[in-house]
């Protein structure tokens, strides 16, 4: 316990107290003031406080704050001891918000902003941060795409998008500063996370705040004896999902049947035919011959013994031939079931007056799914993500006025395993790709490939094995000296800053190369399929390990200077700031290879005037070096107003209604982040680039001679500034019932203009690469609805928070060039990244559907079925010929029943890319929610979060029947007249679906889920024989993340990355233990 | 005292830091510091930088259109020279020309075959005004030299302007480098061929006759007016310069008005004939000062696989730099930039080049039968046969086929051995050639520019984009219709039968030589990208392309012991040739920006 002493004085008197919380628990480190005075100390572990020698008590007032609760203050009088009962504010929240370049009191922010703090992260038993605020925010969208260690990080959107051509990424600052890189943080080390929303929030970011502003706030040390606290927690991962594949029996009959239903395909148009007869016939003679891939009875029959060698009277099976015709479950041979990760961190915090401190150490290491056991390098190859962090947050008092703080973090990343850098393409077409009948993979410990199967699949362990693997090794170093000065003397609330950030980043990578000797196995002539005959096919070359290599790295240095205001008197508040910063960044990687530099100016000016009527102004003036001189630099403003009902004097005291505020605000925020084609454009004013590419040769054989190319680059635009996001707000927020209840309600809606893109309409014939133009624009609007409930029932308390968030936008001018009659394909006037493509009218489910048929069913190929319009009638062609059903295939493709119709849009009498339209939902959600809730009984704890989105939509891109990959269960549900005729659930075309026309609207799923996303259950004991070994509290639990999910088109994988090829989502349970001292 | 001096001091420090770096408020803070980025005029300073230009102008310009990446096949798929497979797996492989869309009748805006695509032309164009505008700021070449350049840029924009025409008919002529306000619809067929000839004439003046060996490559005078002579070959053609009687065939691709000028002459003038004589005869009269002539040693056959023993026509394009190539792709093999150039047009042009993986580019049995026999007769392929190197060896065809076209059990090189195209039969399995993937295994395929001498090295093989034998076979056609047969035209073409060692042609009318040096144009330019614009310029296409095409299925058998390979033939497809094939259509998004047409039309070519 630390005591501040004040000058003493006679008249003086002890006063000491304890501070508890709602269930008569001591609470340790409350922050108690003596109102009106800088004395002030903080509660004991015992939840204890005592001032000596105290003038005048009588006369004071003591003022009690901690996080998360509500403030109280509380007259001395004429007692000497006092007994404080605090209760948990009922946000949940503290009462302080983190603001751009500050801070405020929640009861007069005007601004939208939303907060997460640290005890919510810490329940997801993620590795990084990102994945952590799924469902936590409102206003947040978070997109996981991967679940490989260490490239797992959620892509974060706040209120949607709002531009098409720029970077839709929010700003990230930790600390104050801007940082590149904040997911490989520990979450231990947090105390809140915001999202700044509204342009009052985020105009003093100017032109890098108009996708909105995630600010990381660390922990800081507190006044006291030193809390120790140790948490130390496994967990075990498994996928969310993997596709199911089917076996070797069903794969090679679904092939002969594509085969099958692949000969219609290419001759229906043969002249020999004239009747359904005709193609019986010649199918029947020929179709085995004219299949890719034709596999016999005899076949068929050893694919279904594959896996048995006796029969049942223990006899040798004579069709069992594992060698040449093998059942190979490669999921199982590939992946494990589960994978460990385990963390563990430790953090003292304390102080005494003059010095406070925070220090954290956290270990993380997260293992990945491969089996590694038949690889050259077993644990080289083996996926793993190893993080150490540091973390120093020192305050220094050098006296009442002058505050120095020194923060230092460090993130040292070692990532390791297969070398899957292009891993997408290596999941689709070696791991997904991998049929059941190529090869039974490992024979002996070689790797084998039947001699007549070559042309149909790889042997995935042989080339997974073959990658080699590579560990990555980041080292992140971010730094800030802050230096705070009071300036009472020359004016009551004045404050100057100072702050110098340095940050720096080193990555390295090493690998190695294990070339796989590989073998092919040739049937015994002697006739014994089970001893066949082995014969290496290449070299066998020794593994070789790479020493290190660069890889990247960075510096960037930051620099800040600052003037604070905030003052009382009478009934008014005011504040100001206003603050300059200069930013360089150092990187090789950039192009061109020079400093990239911000410059800009912030200012703030707040007023309140009795708590009721609040307004508040900011702006940015920033410059940015992508644009000329005279252009370079933007004003952006914003404002904002409150008025707090609740506080009126008309306003009448009842304990429905207790706190009404409503809020708005408009300012405008910039974007100068240009994205073409993946790259972010610089210096977009220069004039006519040229870059050296390309080239030729010249001279003859033994003479010839290379010349490198150049050839003109990016045209100048000199004319080239930021897009502006003006933005509007309006909201309340209020607390009902007692207070139980809290909620926040906000509708915004955003203007972006001057998006910088390309014109569409510039004819071909210039092909001059034009630079972007500030031509674009988008509009984006929503609401977001927080609800918080807190109570108990007796002894048991328990809370419910819920959020929902809708967004959507609309592209309402971009420069694309849509022929006459086209306008359907215009992307202006629809949500941005809207598809276009063909919209499908179902499957054709019986011959009917194109042809009169006879009475076995079969089609009558002279009467064809005529193709209706939008109204129901006939219609023609542009040559006037009536238009058939049958002749609506993509590009003229031929159908039969399970092909998927498509609606002929311009009605033409074909299909084709005129026919694409714009159509369906994007994959940024319309609505996200999160849904959590929680209880505490004496020791117990237990809370859980739902999560979801919908109003989303993903295109598949990898399907079954494509070419040579291995079929899903979803292969299992396609169409075939059969099961067809007996109701069967159809989920796919036929197998000979025309997959150059599957572009369309049939392989667009709705993606909308609903997760438990995570859960917890956790036990706090305080016995008092552990307070004797140091011991303040333990508390063990066991949480999980993405435990149960809830969607419509599950069979098609996790609907959060619908489609995407790559590393699947993973599942965690976790158990934990943490220790405070 | 102690503290507020303190305070003072600090206060001081504080605000002279803020001062400090308000200071760097300033545009100088972001300037772009010096260097990083190349303009125009670092390229156009030095005549070391400005070669660099010059070399990308080849490289987007002077393109064989010979297979080049992964989704490029041979030009040639969408004539009856190929026939490219078209099973689910294969539709790639045709993807640059689409020709899979070509062939069935659905080719569409979106899918013409325009190789590279309509943009790479006038990215090419644009290239070569740029660098035709800013050679003379070059500060340390001499004259003679930026004289040369501009040579060679006006003969690159003419270049990819005649390729345009060939495509689309008239187009666009864009003589400078453009910004965004542009305004330059289509031009008439008439303006269109006098503004290429012109620049051809202008790229002559400038050009030299000939050019160090180190420099082989790049144009000459030569080449120049080789291009102008193909341009007035094909303006004289009736596609363009269509007779009364022709008129009907041409129904679907012709609008009937006055918009019909961005498709031919309006009315038929025999005398372009005599200019694209006169032109073909320029280039034959200028070889010999260029260095140029016809690679002709007296040795028609090909006997062995070395240089020696390969025959003339062979080496035309397996020598590299021979003398009959008035410009050949000299960047196609060996660049440094990448194994793809390489490999992947083996692998597209091919499948004989790798065994296993790689194209199958089939011969149609309609295109082999437009080889004449030896003796200069015509022969059709029976229905099948009991042994097919045996019947092929036997037939005694036009000595070109041996080295054009490889067949199953063809003797190919050291290297490949016999070639074994058959399906599996009597317990042996499917050929090396053959596939896995049932139609693949057709027993026909070309394999020209495929090289067999020096081990089936790729660098020696030169991909010609004008070669001498053309001019004479352009003289002689040209001459032909404008005033028949005469000894000159029978010169010409007898010159290019007899270095083949086909008997000369003689005593035809004018009909029969005009069928007689088509048949002889197809076969001596065979897969060289002059079938398609021959077809089309003839009024042929609607026949040849709108027939059944066949092809050989050989399956391996054992007689007395030893395998032969009896063949039957089998469909291939039925081609669709529409009459709106004649002029390819532009993209929606270009109709779409309303420049090519006029206030009343949108440009779009006739039937799209």
């Amino acid at each position: 316990m630390i005591i501040m002493f004040a000058i003493g004085k006679v008249m003086a008197q002890n006063i000491s107290g304890v501070v508890v919380d709602s269930k008569a628990l001591p609470l340790p480190g409350v922050t108690v003031l003596v109102k009106g005075t800088s004395l002030g100390c903080s509660t004991d572990i015992n939840g204890n406080f005592v001032f000596k020698n105290l003038t005048n008590p009588a006369q004071k007032t003591l003022v009690f704050s901690y996080l998360g609760y509500d403030k109280i203050e509380k007259a001395i009088a004429d007692q000497s001891s006092l007994r404080i009962v605090m209760q948990e504010s009922s946000t949940g929240l503290s009462e302080v918000v983190v603001v751009g370049y500050g801070s405020q009191k929640k009861e007069s922010v005007t601004a939208a902003i939303s907060t997460v703090s640290a005890k919510d992260l810490i329940q997801a038993p993620t590795a990084n941060i990102s994945n952590s605020l799924a469902g936590r925010l409102s206003g947040l969208i978070t997109v996981q795409n991967s679940g490989k260690p260490g490239a797992d990080a959620s892509d974060l959107y706040i209120r949607g998008v709002g531009t098409y051509s720029s970077s839709v990424s929010p700003l990230v600052m930790v600390d104050g500063v801007a940082r590149d890189s904040y997911n490989n943080i520990d979450p231990n080390e947090i105390e809140t996370i915001s999202i700044l929303k509204d342009a009052s929030a985020t105009a003093v970011f100017g032109v890098r705040g108009a996708n909105g502003v995630v600010l990381i706030t660390t922990k800081r040390g507190k006044a006291g004896a030193p809390k120790i606290s140790l948490s130390a927690q496994t967990a075990m991962n498994e996928f969310t999902g993997l596709p199911n594949f089917v076996n070797s029996f069903d794969y090679a009959s679904l092939q002969n049947e594509k085969s099958f239903e692949t000969y219609w395909i290419n001759h229906a148009k043969d002249a020999d035919i004239a009747t359904w007869a005709d193609f019986v016939t010649k199918r029947d003679a020929n179709w085995k011959k004219e299949a890719a891939h034709y596999y016999s009875d005899d076949d068929l029959l050893k694919y279904k013994n594959a896996h048995t060698p006796l029969l049942a009277n223990g006899q040798t099976n004579p069709n069992y031939d594992p060698y040449f015709h093998p059942d190979t479950d490669w999921q199982s041979r590939i992946f494990k079931k589960h994978s460990y990760q385990s963390q563990v961190n430790l953090n003292i915090n304390g102080g005494t007056e003059s010095m406070k401190y925070f220090v954290s150490l956290g270990y993380l290491n997260q293992n990945g799914m491969f089996k590694t056991d038949y690889m050259a390098f077993p644990d080289d190859m083996a996926y793993t993500n190893k993080r150490y962090n540091i973390r120093g947050n020192f305050d220094f008092d050098i006296n009442k006025d002058f505050r120095v703080s020194v923060d230092l973090g460090y993130q040292h990343e070692v990532q390791g395993g297969l070398n899957l850098d292009n891993e997408g393409w290596m999941w689709e077409k070696r791991i997904m790709w991998s049929n059941p009948i190529t090869t039974p993979g490992i024979v002996d410990g070689k790797f084998v490939m039947p001699y007549t199967n070559t042309k149909i699949g790889e042997n995935p362990l042989e080339e997974i094995a073959g990658m080699g693997y590579n560990n990555t090794i980041k080292s992140t170093m971010t730094s800030s000296l802050k230096l705070k000065y009071k300036l009472d003397r020359i004016l009551d609330g004045l404050s100057v800053n100072a702050r110098i950030a340095y940050d720096s980043y080193f990555q390295t990578r090493d690998g190695g190369a294990t070339p796989t000797l590989w073998y092919k196995l040739t049937p015994n002539s002697n006739g014994d399929v089970m001893d066949p005959i082995f014969s290496q096919m290449s070299e066998e070359i020794p593994p070789q390990r790479w020493a290190s290599w660069y890889v990247g790295k960075w510096r960037k240095v930051y620099g800040e200077g600052s003037l604070n205001y905030n003052h009382s008197f009478g009934k008014h508040d005011i504040g100001a700031l206003a603050l300059y910063n200069v930013e360089k960044k150092y990187d090789p990687s950039l192009t061109p290879d020079l400093p990239h530099a911000y410059l800009g100016m912030v200012g703030r000016a707040t007023y309140g005037y009795d708590g009721r009527y609040l307004a508040e102004f900011n702006m940015g003036y920033n410059g940015s070096e992508n644009f000329p001189k005279g252009l370079r630099y933007g004003f952006l403003p914003a404002y904002s107003l409150g008025w707090v009902v609740s506080n009126e004097a008309f306003f009448p005291k009842n304990d429905i209604v207790t706190y009404l505020k409503f809020r708005g605000s408009v300012g405008k925020v910039g974007n100068d982040n240009v994205i073409v084609n993946w790259v972010s454009k610089r210096y977009l004013y220069l004039p006519n680039t040229w870059n050296y590419s390309g080239g030729y040769t010249f001279g003859t054989l033994g003479d010839r001679n290379w010349v490198g190319g150049a050839e003109e680059g990016t045209v100048g635009n000199p004319n080239v500034t930021w897009e502006t996001a003006t933005k509007s707000n309006i909201g309340f927020e209020t607390k009902l019932f007692n207070s139980k209840l809290s909620a926040t309600f906000d509708y915004f809606n955003e203007n972006r203009v001057d998006i910088l893109s390309n014109k569409q309409t510039i004819p071909d014939i210039v092909q001059a690469t034009l630079p972007p133009y500030n031509l674009g624009q988008v509009k984006n609007w929503g609401w977001e609805l927080e609800l918080n409930w807190r109570s108990n029932f007796g002894k048991l308390d328990y809370w419910i928070k819920g959020n929902l968030s809708h967004n959507k936008n609309k592209i309402v001018f971009m420069d694309e060039a849509i022929a006459d009659g086209l306008g359907y394909q215009s992307a202006t006037g629809r949500p941005i990244n809207q598809l276009l493509m063909l919209k499908d009218k179902g499957l054709y489910t019986s011959w009917a559907d194109l042809y009169q048929v006879d009475a076995a069913g079969n089609p009558i190929l002279s009467s064809p079925v005529l193709a209706l319009d939008k109204t129901g009638q006939p219609y023609k062609n542009a040559a006037g010929n009536p238009v058939y059903e049958k002749d609506l295939g993509y590009n003229g493709a031929v159908l039969q029943p399970g092909e998927i119709g498509f609606e002929d849009v311009n009605q033409d009498g074909v299909i084709d890319k005129k026919d694409n339209i714009r159509i369906g939902k994007t994959n940024i959600p319309e609505f996200t929610f999160g849904l959590s809730f929680g209880f505490g009984y004496k020791g117990f704890d237990i809370s859980a979060l739902l999560q979801g989105v919908s109003g989303v939509d993903r295109y598949i891109s990898t399907r079954p029947f494509n070419n040579l990959e291995a079929i899903t269960e979803v292969g299992l549900t396609r169409f075939t007249l059969e099961r067809s005729a007996n109701g069967e659930d159809i989920q796919f075309p036929i197998a000979a679906y025309n997959s150059s026309a599957a572009y369309n609207t049939y392989f667009l799923k709705d993606a909308s889920y609903v997760r438990l996303k995570n859960m917890e259950v956790g036990y706090t004991v305080k016995p008092s024989f552990m307070k004797k070994v140091g011991i303040s509290s333990t508390r063990i639990y066991m949480n999980g993340s993405n435990l149960l999910t809830f969607s419509r088109n599950k069979i098609w994988g996790d609907p959060e990355n619908l489609g995407n090829n790559g590393y699947p989502l993973i599942r965690t349970y976790n158990v934990g233990l943490n220790v405070n001292f | 005292m102690n503290k507020i001096r303190t305070t003072i001091i600090s206060t001081v420090a504080i605000v002279a830091m803020l001062c400090l770096s308000t200071t760097g408020c300033s545009d100088d803070f972001l300037e772009k510091p010096k260097g990083g980025a190349v303009t125009t005029d670092t390229i156009f300073h030095t005549q070391n930088e400005a070669r660099k230009a010059v070399a990308q102008m080849y490289n987007t310009c002077v393109t064989s259109y010979f297979a080049k990446d992964w989704s490029g096949s041979r030009p040639e798929s969408i004539t009856d020279e190929l026939y490219l497979l078209h099973g689910s797996n294969d539709t790639w492989a045709g993807q640059v020309i689409n020709t899979q869309y070509y062939v069935t009748g659905n080719m569409s805006t979106e899918t013409n075959c325009d190789y590279g695509g309509y943009s790479s032309h006038y990215n090419g164009i644009r290239h070569a005004n740029l660098v035709f505008e800013n050679i003379d700021n070059v500060a340390d070449a001499t004259v003679e030299w930026k004289n040369d350049v501009k040579g060679q840029a006006i003969f690159c924009r003419a270049l990819q302007h005649y390729e345009l025409f060939r495509y689309y008919g008239g187009i666009p002529l864009i003589d400078h480098s453009l910004h965004e306000d542009v305004n330059y619809p289509r031009r008439s067929i008439k303006a269109v061929v006098e503004t290429i000839v012109k620049w051809c004439d202008d790229a002559a003046a400038f050009l030299p006759e000939t050019r160090p060996s180190a420099d082989f490559g790049k144009v000459t005078k030569l080449a120049a007016l080789a291009l102008k002579a193909r341009v007035l070959l094909y303006a004289a053609s009736p596609q363009y310069n269509t007779p009364d009687n022709l008129k009907g065939e041409l129904t679907g691709a012709r609008f009937g008005d006055a918009r019909d000028s961005v498709l031919c002459y309006p009315t038929y003038d025999k005398e372009r004939w005599k200019a694209a004589a006169d032109a073909s005869k320029a280039v034959l009269d200028n070889a010999a000062i260029a260095g140029v002539s016809l690679f002709n040693t007296g040795k028609p056959l090909t006997t062995g696989e070395t240089y020696a023993t390969l025959g003339d026509y062979e080496s035309v394009w397996n020598v590299y730099g021979n003398s009959e190539i008035i410009l050949a792709n000299t960047k196609s093999i060996e660049a440094p930039s990448g194994w793809e150039t390489d490999s992947w047009s083996l692998y597209m042009s091919s499948r004989l080049f790798y065994s296993s993986w790689g194209i199958k580019n089939n011969v149609p049995n309609e295109f082999l039968q437009l080889y004449e026999k030896r003796d200069g007769t015509k022969w059709t392929l029976p229905e099948s046969g009991n042994d097919l190197p045996v019947y092929i060896q036997s037939l005694n065809l036009d000595p070109r086929f041996y080295q054009t076209i490889a067949y199953d059990g063809m003797y190919y090189c050291g290297q490949k051995g016999y070639l074994d195209y058959y399906r599996a039969g009597d317990g042996y399995p499917d050929g090396k050639l053959c596939g896995a993937e049932g139609t693949i295994g057709f027993a026909i395929e070309t394999f020209k520019f495929i090289p067999r001498v020096d081990d089936m090295n790729t660098k020696h093989f030169t991909w010609p984009v004008f070669r001498l034998a053309e001019f004479y076979l352009s003289y002689a056609e040209a001459m032909n219709e404008y005033s028949g047969p005469s000894q000159a035209t029978y010169d010409a073409i007898n010159i290019i039968r007899s270095r083949a060692g086909m008997p000369n042609k003689a005593g035809l009318d004018q009909v029969g030589f005009r069928a007689a040096i088509q048949n002889e144009r197809t076969i001596e330019l065979a897969y060289e990208n002059n079938r398609y614009n021959d077809l089309l310029r003839w009024l042929t296409a609607p026949k040849v392309l709108n027939q059944s095409l066949h092809g050989i299925i050989t399956t391996a058998k054992k007689v007395n012991g030893a395998l032969t390979r009896p063949w039957v033939t089998e469909l291939f497809m039925n081609r669709i040739f529409p009459k709106r094939y004649y002029y390819l259509p532009f993209s929606n998004a270009e109709i779409s920006k309303k420049y090519l047409g006029n206030k009343d039309w949108n440009g779009q070519n006739p039937g799209w």
